[in-house]
Formats: C-alpha cells, structure tokens, sequence
C-alpha cells in the first residue's frame, strides 16, 4: 500500500463521514425536536442528487446557478414537508407521534423513490442513475496529490456542519429549538413558538441533506433506490452518536465513512452494509448510551 | 383588597382530561403587589389550574384575564409577552446548556430594554449562587441551585405576574428555607406571586389571601394567617388535631 493509497482512502473515509455525519445531525435535530423520524431522509439525499443532476444533463449552467436552484427548490419541498408530514402531529403524544411518523414518512419514501424511477427510466433514461463529475479531479495540497472531489466533499461538508453548529449556538432561534429539544414545555412557557423551530429545522434540514446527497452523488453513483439505505446510514449514526448530539454525529460518521471505505478497498463494496451493521453493534456492546452521551 | 388593581382574574374555570373533570368552576384573584398561595391536597388539580392559566391544556370553560385581557385566546408561547411568568414543577430549564444559555432563554420572548447582558448581571446580583456557575451545565446544579435559576430565568421577563409551581419540591428544608427567603425579597421588591405549594405552613406564612382547592373546588379562602389558623386546614395540612391545635 503506497502512501498515496493510504492518503486516497482517509480522505475517501472523512470524506464520506463529513457527509454521513451532516445527514445524520439534520435527521437527530428532526427527531429531538418534533419526535419525527423521518424514514424518507435518505430520499431528499435521493432527490437531491437526481434534481442536480438533472439540471447538469439538460441546462448549461454553472454550478453557482445550480445551487441556488437546489436550495429554493429543496426549501419549498421542506415546508411542504413540514406542513404535509410534521405539523398534523404536533398536538399527539411523543410515542404517538414516533409510530405515526414512521408509517407515513416510510409510505412517502416509497411513493417518491417509485415515481422517481418510473418517470427517470421512461423519461430520461432507461438506468436511472444518478452522478455527478466534477472539474477538478485532481488537485495538489503541500506536495501531496489529493482527490479535488473528495476535498470539495469534505470542505462543503464541514461548512454546513459548522454552519450548523454556529446557529444552534450563537443565534437566538438556535437556543430555542436546543431548548424545544431538551425541555419542550419550558420552552413554550418562555415564549418559545415550536411551529416556529418545527419549520427551521425542515426548511434547513431539508435543504442540507439535499445537498449531502449532491455531494454523495459526486463520490458514488445514486439510484432512486438508494433513499431508505441511505436514511438506515443515519439511523445508525444517531443511535450510535446520541441523539441530538453533533459531536456523537461527527465521530459516528466517521466512523461509519472509514469502515466503509476500508471495506470496499479490502473486502469490495458488497461488504460494507455488514461491516457497517458490525461497526453498529459493536458500539452498542461496549457503550450503549452511544458514544456521545450530551444531547443538543 | 379593594381598590388595587387585579392582575390574574380566573373564574369559573373548568377543566377536564378526557371524561374526567378535573377542575369545577375555579375562581381566584391575585391583585397587584400580592403573594397569593393556592394549597391543597395531592390531586386537587392544582397544577392542572396553572397549566390551563400557562395554557399547557386546554379549558374547557371560563375566563383567565391578565390585566384585563383574556389569556384562553392566545397560544401559550405568547401568554409570557402579556407578562405571565410561569416556573413549572420539577423547573423548566434545559439540563444541556449552561446557566447563561438558560438566563438567556429567559430574556428570550421579551427582550430586556437595556440588554440581555446587562439583565442577565442584574438577575446574578439577585442569586449570587448564579453568578459563580454560569459557564456550568445547568443539569449539573443542585436541586436548590436549579430552582433558584428557574426563577431567575422567569423574573428575566420582567413579568406582571410571577407564578410558582411547587417550588419546595425534592429539595432539602434547609434550601427550602433559602428559596422562601428569595420569594418573600421578591414580594418586597413588589413583584406579584401566585404561589402554589404543598408546603402549606410555609405557604401560608407568607401569603397575604390562600385558596383551598379539594378534589377540583375552591374550599375555603382568606388571609393567609387566618388559614394558618383554620380548624380545617390545620387538621388535612398541618398535621395537627383539633385538640392538639
């Protein structure tokens, strides 16, 4: 193994884990908030990367363009998310909502994933296949040449990571929907309006796993099947991370993106969903609380 | 009690979970500048009355006026605009952040005019305790220590009405002693309190008017030292016999 390879696969691993790590944070902010667990959020991945590369295959646009048009489009689909899935729960029970939740965002996600492969195999292309290809393939960082796509993956990742984090942290609507989180009820007496954080959190949420799934597109190609693997990727992490924790996303995440990386180089990618199961129990062995115990 | 202005008005008020009816047509005042404590037994519906005043539940019938103005037509994250202040049982705070992340949640619906910082200073010359913990997670407070940042987060608000739920609640009487200490400054300070409490000697000591509220019904009301002094109230909550008393 020259020490390209080995520089290749971290970043490949990180790469991958930046990603995972940002979907999984958006879908444990979901669920601690509005006790929603959104089984279709490995479809908006999905969408994501088809709408993107949609636009590159029809229109020649450049990629500025091209992200305003993704992040409108995934804005309204997350308010229409919201409205549609989210808010007609908003007066039942936490337990009632998790179980309700589930049933109807896993009918979305099947129904979105169906139509998507229907309409892209008889409009668009007979394989439906989502990729992307990005300029600059290679780029040379202090001598070392290294992955230009992998490198944008990891950078656009940790931007919307750390964007994230700036929010929930430093902005007053951040501090609410952290406290709508931990303490519902204090937070409405303080004068909180959930309604309010219920729609940050999926116009936002939405938007950034749209974009993951972009930026997963350009890594790996995506089919209209990929969504609820995908959405199963970042269950995992947020058990395994602690829910509502963006330290326990990130090293979830990388865990997750480095074993399957390392998997797909030793053993071949068929392996990597058993290895990420393996990856899953093993954290459930040794520390059940997840690996990072503080929420929000 | 004539004459000054009334702050909380709640009457007739009716409340059920379901078939159950909890609360039968309550009725209570607090005026401006008064500490008014509701007792009673466990079960009485006594929180359930300042969930449906906070509008956590739904009431079935009645009115709940604040300064007037009716409180049942407003979502319950705009009840602290119109100046109610409510600490809940067992705190309403966030065990995840810190004590300055939680004060700052305080000031969150009704801005402080000269700052939140500077606020948030004032509030921690009012609870020292705070002051040194503020970078502290506020779940790794002491019972005493939560309660005492509850409130402070609710004065925050600067509220009309300051309403407090079971404040005693799992604390030691040592630091329960402390917590009386602070309300009855902030009664001198001329805050308005509506105070609900199982510790009813305590309660009682320092309210200026008390309510009995049993299975759902206002039993008896008056002076808070008259209650201390009352046959009934002595014999359900003061543990003493009408011979011993």
């Amino acid at each position: 193994m020259t020490l390209q390879t080995v520089i290749d696969l971290v970043l490949g691993g990180i790469s991958l884990g930046g990603i995972y790590a940002l979907v999984a944070f958006a879908l444990s902010l979901s669920l601690a908030t509005t006790h929603v667990l959104n089984v279709a959020h490995g479809t908006f991945m999905v969408l994501g990367a088809a709408l993107a590369t949609l636009l590159f295959r029809f229109a020649p646009i450049g990629w500025p363009l091209a992200v305003l048009i993704l992040v409108l489009a995934f804005a309204a689909l997350g308010l229409f998310f919201e409205a549609a899935f989210v808010r007609p729960f908003a007066a039942k029970s936490p337990e009632q909502i998790l179980v309700g939740s589930i049933l109807v965002t896993f009918g979305f996600a099947l129904t979105v994933e169906a139509l998507l492969g229907y309409g892209w195999a008889r409009w668009v292309d007979p394989q439906p296949a989502f990729s992307l290809a990005f300029p600059f393939a290679r780029v040379t960082v202090l001598g070392v040449a290294v992955s230009g796509t992998r490198l944008t993956i990891l950078l656009a990742a940790a931007a919307a990571i750390t964007g994230f984090h700036l929010f929930l942290r430093r902005t007053p609507l951040g501090r609410a929907v952290r406290a709508v989180a931990q303490n519902y009820a204090g937070a409405v007496i303080l004068g909180v309006n959930p309604r309010r954080v219920s729609v940050v959190i999926y116009l936002a949420g939405i938007v950034a796993t749209a974009g993951a799934g972009v930026l997963l597109a350009l890594a790996i190609p995506l089919e209209p099947y990929s969504g609820l693997r995908l959405t199963l990727v970042a269950m995992t992490i947020v058990v395994i991370g602690g829910v509502g924790s963006l330290p326990g996303a990130l090293l979830g995440g990388g865990l997750l993106g480095m074993a399957e990386v390392l998997t797909a180089y030793t053993l071949g990618s068929v392996w990597s969903p058993v290895v990420s199961l393996l990856v899953f129990f093993s954290v459930l062995v040794v520390r059940p609380e997840g690996l990072w115990g503080r929420r929000a | 009690m004539r004459g000054r202005t009334r702050v909380l008005e709640v009457a007739d008020l009716t409340v059920s979970y379901g078939d159950l009816r909890v609360l039968w047509g309550v009725s209570f005042t607090v005026a401006a500048g008064e500490l008014v404590a509701l007792i009673g037994p466990n079960g009485a519906g006594k929180s359930t009355a300042l969930k449906a005043i906070a509008g956590l539940i739904p009431a079935e019938a009645g009115r709940v006026t604040l300064d007037g103005v009716s409180l049942l037509d407003e979502p319950p994250y705009t009840r602290i605009r119109r100046g109610l202040s409510l600490v809940p049982e067992g705190r309403g705070l966030f065990p995840a952040m810190t004590v300055r992340e939680n004060l700052e949640l305080g000031g969150f619906a009704v801005p402080p005019p000269d700052g939140l910082r500077a606020a948030i200073e004032r509030v921690c010359a009012l609870f020292p305790i705070l002051a040194a913990r503020r970078g502290q997670l506020a779940g790794t407070l002491s019972g005493g220590e939560q309660q005492m940042l509850a409130i402070a987060m609710a004065v925050l608000s600067r509220p009309r009405l300051l309403v407090l739920d079971e404040p005693s609640l799992g604390l030691a009487p040592l630091v329960v002693d402390r917590l009386y200490e602070t309300v009855a400054r902030l009664k001198r300070e001329g805050l308005t309190i509506f105070l609900v409490e199982q510790q009813v000697f305590l309660a009682l000591e320092l309210a200026d008017r008390a309510y009995v509220l049993e299975t759902g019904r206002i039993r008896q009301e008056g002076p808070g030292r008259a209650l201390l002094a009352d046959a009934h109230v002595k014999e359900a909550y003061l543990g003493m016999t009408a011979s011993s008393g």
